[in-house]
């Protein structure tokens, strides 16, 4: 014991790290249903980097010769009403739906983080104000605010981020609040002000690391519930452009053929439910592995 | 405490202002003529420039903002919300005829899901690992990831269109006819109520464990109390309140619910005109629309705030 004392005192921090590291993995995998929360992603993000390999059709090819036909083994899920393959656009779609929900929560749970981590720190004025400020926005239904940006700024995946990421501000900013000043009041945090760093280093370098794991399980779960708001806004008119590929529009322009085609409108929500769940299944996971405590919070 | 529930409200009417200027000036800066529907509407095909001046001064449109958006929130202080130009009518006859249908729906959804969610998340808690547990547990994370307005076409199709069993869309008043009014609304109140439903149940899971982990919960096991007197005497008031935390901001989740399911069923209720309302550039509907939302949020928040003193006689005797 004492000949080894010197080599860990060395790198404590290093193998700490690994081996917490491991346990989280052990934790995260140990639970079957995160597992599949996981795999069913990781399938989705193959299928979408990978959508001109896997897609059997081109999605956007218009041919009018084969409007709305039934499933075939050509067209495994039909054609919608200019003769797109259906199952071809579900996996353009995948495209569309994680491109727009990662740069969504990445985008509003950093403007959120921060934001949260500010007022906590400093307290006072600029504590009262940021938090009414996401008072303000808490007042506003959810759906009625992205529904009113996606409107101001018009359709598109750009403004459709803009407003899922606005969106998505208050509940990061609010937990981020919460850890922040409790973190705090830690002596290490004392110390480093003691010895002179600056406030935004005391954030970053102190204060910031120790609230991590909590902001990524909360951004783990919450891209289940852009998805879900995404393709809603896309469901009521305010999402993408046509003619690209989006669940939440397929769902919309498939709903008059509905005696007909149910498959046009019913297989696009499957997609979503399935990307949602694995989200959700891998968040909860994420929670059980980094941060127990978070039960019941998020 | 009274003076805590004083200073609650005067935020929340803090808010409630910061709320009606944002969506005023939202609203400004859509993009668009906002007379064209109007135009459209009264079948008048084109205007001069002196006309459609004349129009702008009619509707208070030529006037600096401030004015407009003063004018605008005294008239509602006075119950006047200006005047819908794509509908051609006063905002408070819109809201009149249309907000009863949107809360009519909206508070059975928020009941049922109240009560349901309560009594599920506490029977998967204290029966935890049971089949019970797991079946209403998985129900329940199924209810979390459904889209509502997909649910809303799925059952669309397989209760009324292959079954046909009830209407697929449409509203009927329950003063005309109870059973039909139930038949209309059976759908649109499941897809809604479904998402708070399944939260809560999460959520109550997971503070009732929570709770039922502590010391005091094991002194009473000790003791020898029965399982119902610990349940409902000492694990349900101390779960309480973070399920009434979540209650109230369930509501939101059914206002903003209300926006697309509405528009799936074609029900004639609030959320469906503030829709149309975005998209014809409504300026009067749609801030008031948004304006009595963030009033009712706001005052589900207020409830919330004096619901814990009466839960906890911590807040209560605090101050």
């Amino acid at each position: 014991m004492t000949a080894n004392v010197n080599d860990t005192a060395m790198q404590p921090a290093l193998a700490l790290k690994r081996s917490e590291f491991r346990r989280i993995i052990r934790v995260f995998f140990r639970r079957k249903i995160a597992v599949i929360g996981f795999v069913i992603i990781f399938l989705f993000v193959v299928m979408a980097i990978f959508a001109p390999y896997i897609a059997p059709h081109d999605p956007y090819a218009f041919d009018a010769t084969k409007r709305l036909q039934q499933p075939s083994p050509g067209h495994l899920l039909g054609t919608d009403s200019m003769g797109r393959d259906t199952l071809s656009r579900i996996i353009y779609g995948s495209r569309t739906t994680l491109i727009i929900g990662i740069f969504a929560v990445v985008v509003g749970s950093a403007i959120g983080q921060f934001l949260g981590i500010v007022s906590a720190y400093f307290g006072r004025k600029v504590d009262t104000i940021i938090m009414r400020l996401i008072d303000v926005q808490l007042a506003f239904p959810g759906m009625i605010l992205m529904l009113l940006i996606a409107a101001l700024l018009g359709g598109g995946m750009r403004n459709l981020i803009i407003a899922l990421s606005i969106s998505m501000i208050p509940v990061s900013c609010r937990l981020m609040y919460a850890e922040a000043l409790s973190v705090k009041q830690n002596e290490y945090v004392l110390a480093a002000r003691a010895i002179g760093s600056g406030p935004f280093r005391i954030i970053f370098m102190r204060i910031y690391p120790n609230c991590f794991s909590s902001q990524l399980v909360l951004m783990t779960i919450m891209m289940g519930a852009v998805i879900l708001s995404e393709a809603g806004l896309s469901y009521l008119g305010v999402g993408v452009q046509v003619p690209q590929a989006d669940w939440g529009s397929m769902v919309n322009n498939g709903y008059p053929y509905l005696l007909t085609n149910p498959i046009l409108s019913l297989s696009p929500g499957i997609a979503i439910m399935l990307m949602v769940f694995g989200f959700n299944m891998m968040g909860d996971g994420l929670r059980d592995a980094l941060d127990p405590k978070l039960r019941g919070v998020i | 405490m009274s003076s805590y529930i004083a200073r609650r409200f005067l935020l929340g009417i803090v808010v409630i202002i910061l709320v009606s200027i944002a969506s005023f000036l939202i609203m400004r800066l859509l993009p668009g003529d906002p007379l064209s529907l109007y135009l459209y509407q009264t079948n008048i095909s084109s205007l001069t420039e002196e006309e459609h001046k004349a129009l702008e001064a009619k509707f208070g449109l030529d006037k600096p903002l401030p004015e407009q958006y003063f004018d605008w929130i005294g008239g509602v202080l006075h119950g006047d919300m200006g005047y819908s130009w794509a509908n051609n009518l006063p905002v408070s006859r819109i809201i009149e005829q249309r907000l009863p249908v949107t809360l009519y729906i909206g508070i059975i959804a928020l009941i049922i899901a109240g009560l349901l969610g309560t009594v599920l998340g506490v029977i998967c808690a204290i029966r935890r690992g049971t089949w019970m547990d797991v079946v209403i547990s998985s129900i329940a994370n199924l209810g979390i990831t459904i889209p509502t307005f997909w649910l809303g076409i799925l059952l669309i199709y397989i209760f009324g269109l292959e079954m046909g069993l009830l209407p697929i869309y449409g509203y009927v008043s329950p003063f005309t006819s109870v059973w039909g009014s139930i038949r209309t609304i059976i759908m649109p109140v499941f897809c809604l109520m479904l998402p708070p439903l399944a939260g809560l149940t999460r959520q109550t899971r997971s503070a009732v464990l929570d709770v039922a982990r502590q010391d005091y919960i094991r002194t009473a096991w000790s003791k020898g109390l029965t399982e119902k007197v610990i349940v409902s005497r000492h694990i349900l008031k101390n779960a309480f309140i973070p399920i009434v935390t979540m209650l109230g901001m369930q509501l939101g989740t059914i206002i903003g619910g209300t926006v697309l399911i509405e528009t799936v069923f074609s029900i004639p209720g609030i959320g469906r005109s503030l829709t149309n309302g975005v998209f014809a550039k409504d300026f009067m509907l749609v801030q008031s629309v948004a304006l009595i939302s963030a009033v009712m949020v706001v005052l589900a928040n207020i409830s919330v705030d004096i619901a814990y003193g009466w839960l906890d006689p911590r807040i209560r005797l605090g101050d």
